[in-house]
């Protein structure tokens, strides 16, 4: 696992997902290079779902989903090296039981040395100020740090994309901003779904879904806008 | 609840090798089955003791690996009354507190990491049988991060239900409770894909080092040393 060149280009290429008879996604064809996408739509218009399809957690029914000339359904590991994923709640995503260990878990099927691993754990932990909480049970952190420790999680990969699926809907006011923080601090490409429309007012491009649908494509101001008027 | 089993500090204890430790408990054991002199065995116990402050740990540390086994070693005590001499209870229950505190001194000096580690190794002969040590290894670690986190589902259900006024409903909480456990076991398992999936049947790199270090002091110096990321 090398350091990714942090640009990654993801393809949607007449995607759909169904579920049984119900059509969650419907025919998407995308072309996603920008740093900073945001996604922002009602609860079920399948946000989730399209986030799930860019790292191979899901694979579409009909079409297919590119990154970097990989196709997700024969490539998934390799894309999965590309793209890291922050869930919403950080309790399901931390599998090991103290802090310096469930960072390594992510590194631990890589052919990287011990010493390589715990230099790029160290890092991540100073960089995201959690050294003082690595011998720490995880399950006693705060929502703010086992947050923070689920987004460590992810760049200890060293991915050149991170998607996150609604990263501060479970925080504080104060935790929602040090994590805005960290996500615009990132070198990496990022892509989220988010409620907190203030956290994409920064980004380059944000699409609003709805319905199984991509309903808007735009830049922040003009997006956001378009949101607030279907919601209203 | 325990928080989790270790306990971190800068000890001599802390810095020795997990697979040694285990060692030492499986002497230890083997080793006091033999014994039944009272004062050798209080000798023993007390030694047990004291490695807990010698490894930084207040001796309430100790106190708190013998006392959910309080009223099980008090009937064990009673019941070993009824078929022997008072002597014979008491190595019972000696024997017990002393393997007790010394697998209890274990689990809070090491991380669980380390311990599974060398249960991987003494695990990894059972390949050969098709059954993967470092997946084992990796679900018991599993098991110990969500103790606390299925606790804590479970109180927030009981809260949940005790506000609609279903305290008592049986099912009223069982229900939620497995719908939320299946639903949070669905997203582990994507996490674990997204973070690289599970340890595969290999063994570790730790043991594969080990390994590699065996075959190469056996057969000739084979070249460079390759540690890059590939
Ligand atoms: N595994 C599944 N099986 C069947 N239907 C599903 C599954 N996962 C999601 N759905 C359905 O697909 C639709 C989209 O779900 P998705 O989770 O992608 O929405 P979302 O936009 O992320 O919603 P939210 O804002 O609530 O997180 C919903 O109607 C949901 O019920
Ligand atoms: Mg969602």
């Amino acid at each position: 696992m090398n350091v990714m060149p942090f640009k990654t280009i993801i393809e949607f290429n007449a995607v759909g997902y169904q579920s049984g008879e119900h059509e969650i996604l419907k025919e998407l064809n995308l072309f996603m290079s920008e740093p900073r996408i945001g996604i922002v739509g009602s609860n079920g218009s399948g946000k989730s779902t399209f986030l799930r399809l860019i790292n191979g957690l899901l694979v579409p029914t009909t079409g297919e989903v590119w990154v970097d000339g990989l196709e997700t359904r024969r490539c998934a590991k390799q894309v999965r090296d590309r793209i890291s994923f922050v869930f919403q709640n950080p309790d399901n995503q931390i599998v090991l039981p103290t802090v310096e260990e469930d960072l390594a878990f992510g590194l631990s099927r890589s052919d990287l040395s011990a010493e390589i691993i715990a230099k790029r754990v160290d890092d991540v932990l100073e960089r995201l100020d959690l050294a003082h909480k690595r011998h720490e049970p995880c399950h006693v952190l705060s929502g703010g740090q086992k947050q923070l420790l689920a987004i460590a999680g992810a760049l200890v990969r060293r991915p050149a994309t991170i998607i996150f699926d609604e990263p501060t809907t479970l925080l504080d006011l104060r935790n929602a901003r040090r994590i805005a923080d960290v996500i615009y601090s990132l070198e990496q490409n990022v892509i989220t779904v988010t409620h907190d429309l203030t956290l994409l007012e920064g980004f380059d491009r944000v699409m609003v879904m709805n319905d199984g649908e991509v309903v808007a494509d735009d830049t922040p101001k003009a997006a956001l806008s378009y949101y607030r008027r279907l919601m209203s | 609840m325990t928080a989790s089993f270790y306990i971190h500090k800068e000890s001599w204890l802390h810095r020795l090798a997990a697979g040694r430790k285990l060692f030492c408990l499986a002497v230890l054991g083997t080793g006091i089955s033999f014994v039944s002199d009272l004062w050798l065995l209080a000798g023993a116990l007390s030694l047990c003791v004291c490695l807990f402050p010698a490894a930084q740990l207040r001796l309430v540390v100790a106190y708190n690996q013998v006392r959910p086994l309080f009223w099980i070693m008090a009937a064990l005590f009673v019941a070993k009354l009824f078929t022997g001499p008072l002597s014979d209870a008491f190595v019972v229950i000696l024997r017990l507190c002393i393997l007790v505190l010394a697998a209890g001194l274990i689990t809070v000096t090491t991380k669980t990491s380390a311990l599974l580690t060398v249960l991987e190794r003494v695990l990894t002969p059972l390949s050969v049988f098709g059954f993967s040590a470092p997946r084992m290894a990796f679900a018991l670690s599993l098991v110990i991060r969500f103790i606390p986190v299925v606790g804590q589902i479970s109180q927030e259900v009981r809260e949940a239900q005790q506000a609609r006024g279903l305290g008592t409903n049986i099912f009223a909480l069982i229900i939620p409770f497995v719908l939320r456990i299946v639903k949070m076991a669905e997203q582990v398992s994507q996490a674990i894909d997204a973070r690289g999936g599970l340890p595969d049947a290999k063994p570790s790199p730790a043991v594969m080092r080990r390994s590699q270090a065996v075959r190469r002091s056996v057969s000739a110096p084979m070249g460079a040393e390759t540690d890059q990321p590939h």
